[in-house]
Order: C-alpha cells, then sequence, then structure tokens
C-alpha cells in the first residue's frame, strides 16, 4: 500500500510540476498578447471549452484527469491489476494539452500524462507540429497517438466516453502505440453527409516487461489509413493497420538459436519473433437526445508466434437522462495461437528432450483464450466538464483458460469474477 | 458469442428507428426545448439565396466540412438557446456535446466554434464578420443586413 501511495504521489508530482511549468509560459505569454485583443470582442467571449474565442491567444492549455478506484469480488484472481481489494493506482492519471499557434496554419501540440500504473510510462505522450494549409486538411508530424480504433487517441481523457473502463477485449493496452511519423488528415462533406479520412506512417520503439524482464518492441514501418462517415446522428468509422515488428524477447531468442543449432530450422522460423501484424476494424455509433449506440468489430492477424490472433468486439446501447445516463455493453474476445509441430524426437539425448520440452512449454503458455463480459454502468454529469461514474462487470471467461485475468487460481478451473469501478472524471 | 454479438448489434442499429417514442423525454431540457419559440440560423452573406441542410448546419457546428466558406459563432453552454440548438438541430444532449468538444479538443481532430457568453454577443460578432453564422431563437430582433440560412 505505501508503495501504492508512493508511485501515485511521485506521479502525481511530476505532473503538477509540468503543468505548473506550462502555466507559468501560458500566463506569460497571454499578458503580452492582451493588447492585441479586441476589447469588445473579449467583454463578450467566454472560455468555455474554446480558448479559440475571437482572440489571439497564441498558447492554449488544457488538462485533464481521472481517479477511478476498483475491485473483483475473487481473492484468488486478479484482472486488470485489479484484485479483491479496493485500488485507485490501476487507471487514475493526470494531463494536460498544450497548444502553441507559431501561425493560423501551423501548431505545435505537446501533450504529457502522469499515469498511477506501473505498465504505462509518464511523460510526454504526444509532440507534433500540425500543419493545416486549408481548413480541410491537417497535416501531423511528430510523436502521435495511433487511431487504430474509435477511442485509441482519447483512452486517457475518460470524459470523452460512457465507460469507465472501455472493453478490454478491444482496447488491450499494449495496442496503445504513439508513433513517430507522419499524418495526413482530410475532412469532406456536403448537403447529405460529412467525414475525413486518415493516412499515416511512422516508427515506434518501446521498451515492455514480460514476467519481470524487460523486452523491446520495434516497427520500423508502420502504417494504415482510416475513414470516418457522419451521417445524421451515425458515425461510422472502418480501418486497416499494418505494422513489420520486430519483438526482442531475450528467452525466445535463447531458444530460437538452440533449434538452429540441431537443425530444427522449421521450428525455429515458427516461433519467430520478428513479422507483420495486420488490425483491421469497423465501428458503428449512433446518439441522439434520448439513447446512445456504439459497437465496435476488431481482428488483429499476425504471424509473430508470440503473439495472438485477437479477434473481439462489443455493443452498447444506453439511455439518456440528461445529467444522468446508463448503458449496458456486452463485450468479447477470442485470442488464438497456431499449435507449434513439434517434431523434435523425445529419448534420443538429453539436449534434444529439454529441447522439446521448452518448445511445449512455449506452447502451452501461449495458449487460446476468451472472454465475453457484461457491464452495466451510469454517468452523471456533475457540471459541463466533470462526471461521476459507476460501473460493474461480469467476467466470465472459458473454464482452464486465461479469461484475460492477470493472475488466476490453478486449481480452480473457472474464470469468473465481478469488476467494480467507481470514477470522477474532468477536462479543464 | 458471435452471432449473439451480431443479433445485439443490429438491434441496437434499428433502435432508432423501431423506437422513435422510446424517449425518456429530458425534464429540463425538453421543457426549455418546447419553448415557443424556433431555432433559425442567419449569416453575414453577400447572397440572399443561401438554405443550409441540416446535415451541413451539423456539419458547421460540430466541426465538420462543408463546400460554403462559413465560420460558425455558438453561444455558451447554459443559454436556453443553446439547449435548444443542440436538442432540435444537433441532435443531441449538452453532455454529449461536451463530451464530444472534450474529445475533439484532446485529440486535436476539429476546433471547436467562436463561443460567445450571450446570444446578443453572438449576433453582434455576426453582424460585424462576414461569412460568419450563428443561431438564434425566432424572437430575436435579427439585423437587416443578415440573412436567414436554416429554418
Amino acid at each position: 500500500m505505501t508503495a501504492v501511495f508512493s508511485k501515485t504521489m511521485i506521479t502525481l508530482r511530476h505532473s503538477l510540476t509540468v503543468l505548473v511549468v506550462a502555466w507559468v509560459a501560458f500566463s506569460a505569454h497571454a499578458e503580452s498578447e492582451s493588447a492585441a485583443v479586441d476589447v469588445l470582442d473579449t467583454s463578450a467571449a467566454t472560455s468555455t471549452s474554446d480558448a479559440r474565442a475571437v482572440n489571439s491567444s497564441k498558447l492554449k492549455l488544457s488538462t485533464f484527469g481521472r481517479i477511478v478506484a476498483g475491485r473483483i469480488n475473487d481473492s484468488d484472481m486478479e484482472f486488470f491489476s485489479y484484485d479483491d481489494e479496493w485500488r485507485a493506482n490501476r487507471q487514475s492519471l493526470i494531463g494536460f494539452r498544450l497548444d502553441t499557434e507559431f501561425t493560423d496554419k501551423l501548431t505545435l501540440v505537446t501533450q504529457g500524462v502522469g499515469y498511477t500504473s506501473n505498465s504505462r510510462e509518464d511523460g510526454i505522450t504526444q509532440l507534433y507540429f500540425n500543419y493545416s494549409p486549408v481548413r480541410s486538411t491537417n497535416i501531423r508530424v511528430g510523436r502521435t497517438n495511433t487511431a487504430l480504433f474509435n477511442l485509441s487517441e482519447s483512452y486517457d481523457i475518460g470524459f470523452t466516453y460512457p465507460w469507465i473502463t472501455p472493453p478490454q477485449q478491444v482496447y488491450s493496452e499494449f495496442l496503445f502505440i504513439n508513433m513517430d511519423g507522419i499524418l495526413l488528415n482530410y475532412g469532406f462533406g456536403n448537403v447529405d453527409i460529412a467525414g475525413d479520412i486518415d493516412v499515416y506512417w511512422g516508427q515506434y520503439g518501446n521498451e515492455f516487461v514480460i514476467a519481470g524482464a524487460s523486452n523491446f518492441a520495434e516497427s520500423k514501418h508502420s502504417q494504415g489509413i482510416a475513414l470516418n462517415i457522419y451521417k445524421d446522428n451515425w458515425h461510422y468509422r472502418a480501418s486497416y493497420h499494418s505494422s513489420h515488428f520486430e519483438i526482442q524477447i531475450k528467452q525466445t531468442g535463447e531458444l530460437r538459436e538452440a533449434l538452429v543449432q540441431v537443425g530444427f530450422q522449421d521450428i525455429a522460423n515458427f516461433i519467430s519473433d520478428t513479422g507483420e501484424i495486420k488490425i483491421l476494424q469497423a465501428g458503428v455509433h449512433y446518439d441522439n437526445v434520448d439513447y446512445f449506440f456504439r459497437s465496435e468489430w476488431t481482428k488483429l492477424k499476425t504471424d509473430i508466434y508470440i503473439m495472438p490472433e485477437i479477434e473481439s468486439a462489443y455493443a452498447t446501447l444506453g439511455l439518456n437522462y440528461y445529467p444522468y445516463s446508463i448503458y449496458a455493453t456486452l463485450a468479447w474476445s477470442d485470442l488464438y495461437y497456431p499449435p507449434v509441430s513439434n517434431g523434435i524426437p523425445l529419448g534420443l539425448n538429453p539436449q534434444l528432450d529439454v529441447l522439446k520440452f521448452l518448445v511445449d512449454d512455449l506452447s502451452n503458455v501461449l495458449a487460446d483464450d476468451s472472454l465475453v463480459s457484461l457491464s452495466l454502468g451510469a454517468r452523471y454529469d456533475f457540471s459541463h466538464n466533470i462526471a461521476f461514474k459507476l460501473e460493474t462487470t461480469v467476467l466470465n471467461g472459458e473454464d482452464n483458460q486465461r479469461g484475460l485475468f492477470n493472475v488466476f487460481s490453478e486449481n480452480n478451473p473457472e474464470r469468473e469474477a465481478m469488476l467494480f469501478q467507481v470514477a470522477i472524471e474532468w477536462v479543464f | 458469442m458471435k452471432t449473439l454479438l451480431l443479433k445485439i448489434a443490429l438491434i441496437g442499429m434499428l433502435v432508432p428507428y423501431c423506437l422513435p417514442a422510446f424517449a425518456q423525454t429530458q425534464p429540463d431540457e425538453a421543457a426549455k426545448a418546447t419553448a415557443s419559440y424556433k431555432i433559425i440560423l442567419v449569416a453575414n452573406i453577400d447572397t440572399e439565396k443561401l438554405s443550409l441542410t441540416k446535415q451541413e448546419v451539423q456539419n458547421l457546428f460540430m466541426g465538420g466540412v462543408i463546400q460554403i466558406d462559413l465560420t460558425s459563432v455558438a453561444i455558451a453552454a447554459g443559454d436556453p438557446v443553446r439547449t435548444k440548438f443542440n436538442l432540435s438541430i444537433i441532435g443531441l444532449t449538452e453532455s454529449r456535446v461536451q463530451s464530444y468538444w472534450a474529445q475533439m479538443q484532446f485529440t486535436g481532430r476539429k476546433k471547436p466554434p467562436i463561443t460567445f457568453a450571450k446570444p446578443e454577443h453572438a449576433l453582434a460578432y455576426v453582424a460585424r464578420n462576414k461569412n460568419t453564422v450563428t443561431y438564434v431563437s425566432t424572437q430575436t430582433s435579427i439585423p437587416p443586413d443578415l440573412v436567414v440560412v436554416y429554418q
């Protein structure tokens, strides 16, 4: 508990330091700008969520945050790092975004986030120039969030969506990629529809931890395309993403070398940690005054053995009763690993036997998995920028599989639990 | 499970068509929305013959692109004219509009309209600036140079 508290405090302290520095810069600049402001317009303009109002502020600071507490009802299991004690260090965060406008067309965007979770790295998550030669076109160059799915770019800003935790079957943490590259966004519209299209290319490299060991994942070529169409209150989205990834995991690298040395090149190739990842996504949203519907389907295909092929989806139906809303979400995912054809003979010599067992062990660790969940939740919009949320999720995995649980009891084949969460979300 | 999800998705997509009266009405907002006036859009443009579709109005005020060079001017949250505009033309609650703009703001996708505290300030700004458009109630006295582009 002490460690958790310390981590939370350190994260908040780092974030606050960044915020203070940004705010001082903002204040100093705003003061120098004030002389240029149209007095009449200033008296009329408000500062809701739109610092763009009329005037010429060249710096705009916005902040966001969330405090989320959760627990599950089973002392033998952990889901999303929640155990059977209430914990607020899993998804709580604080962040800022600073837009520095050099001209009407060129802006530098800096976004930083401090996480309480150890699994995500604090710091500057986005840093890019945005050039907008005409209203319909934006060109981003720098580090940006990769917009794989509907919420990929705004996942940290819980105020923007109804859930406390968006369906984990779709929004797995490893799919949040901050890419260094270029993105072209083109918007279009006519009397019947509106829409926009993204095309992007970039590179990615980051360390990650498996079983306490630090590993490295790198992609030198990631590219994708995403299409959004808006018609009445419908929003349709489809996207395709592909990456060439190299995931350096020390243990599998050593196993591959040993397999090559004894002539089992085909098995070594099969458990390769280098290859293509392709992701397809389709989503439909509908919102009106009284109810909302959201659904999304994703499919990840890969030839990297240590990564599963994943198919996942969710559907949400919600009712608005302003300023309250309630919703139910059914989500599902299947993870599949292609089986290894382990042709290493048993009993010829001890070294081969060890290799055969290691390959079998790897195959057992990377087992197929699935999870179905039903979430029921409520949101109360306390003000225009603060919301309170409640959510409970029934988690139901296949017996004897992992069911996306971090920890489970080997003695109990059932993979069922309930997750309870409360949250406060804000944007300023 | 795939079949079940597919069924739920289809049912969800049909809800807006099959259950228009399903509505749990929004008590406070509905009261404002049913006020005796209507919402119209007025623009400072050179032509007198411009008529926007509802989709174009939604595009304009939700950060989308339209083929006409117009800059949208909005009123701050809490004003009944804005509430009625959001409910009757945009088709969203204030909460949803705010969460939408938070998403657009923090993803840098779209810029919100220029926003004023009161309708008369928005109208005065439009009256002084070419190619701007705002929404007003039908009870508002409209400056003679402005053109009604949606009603």
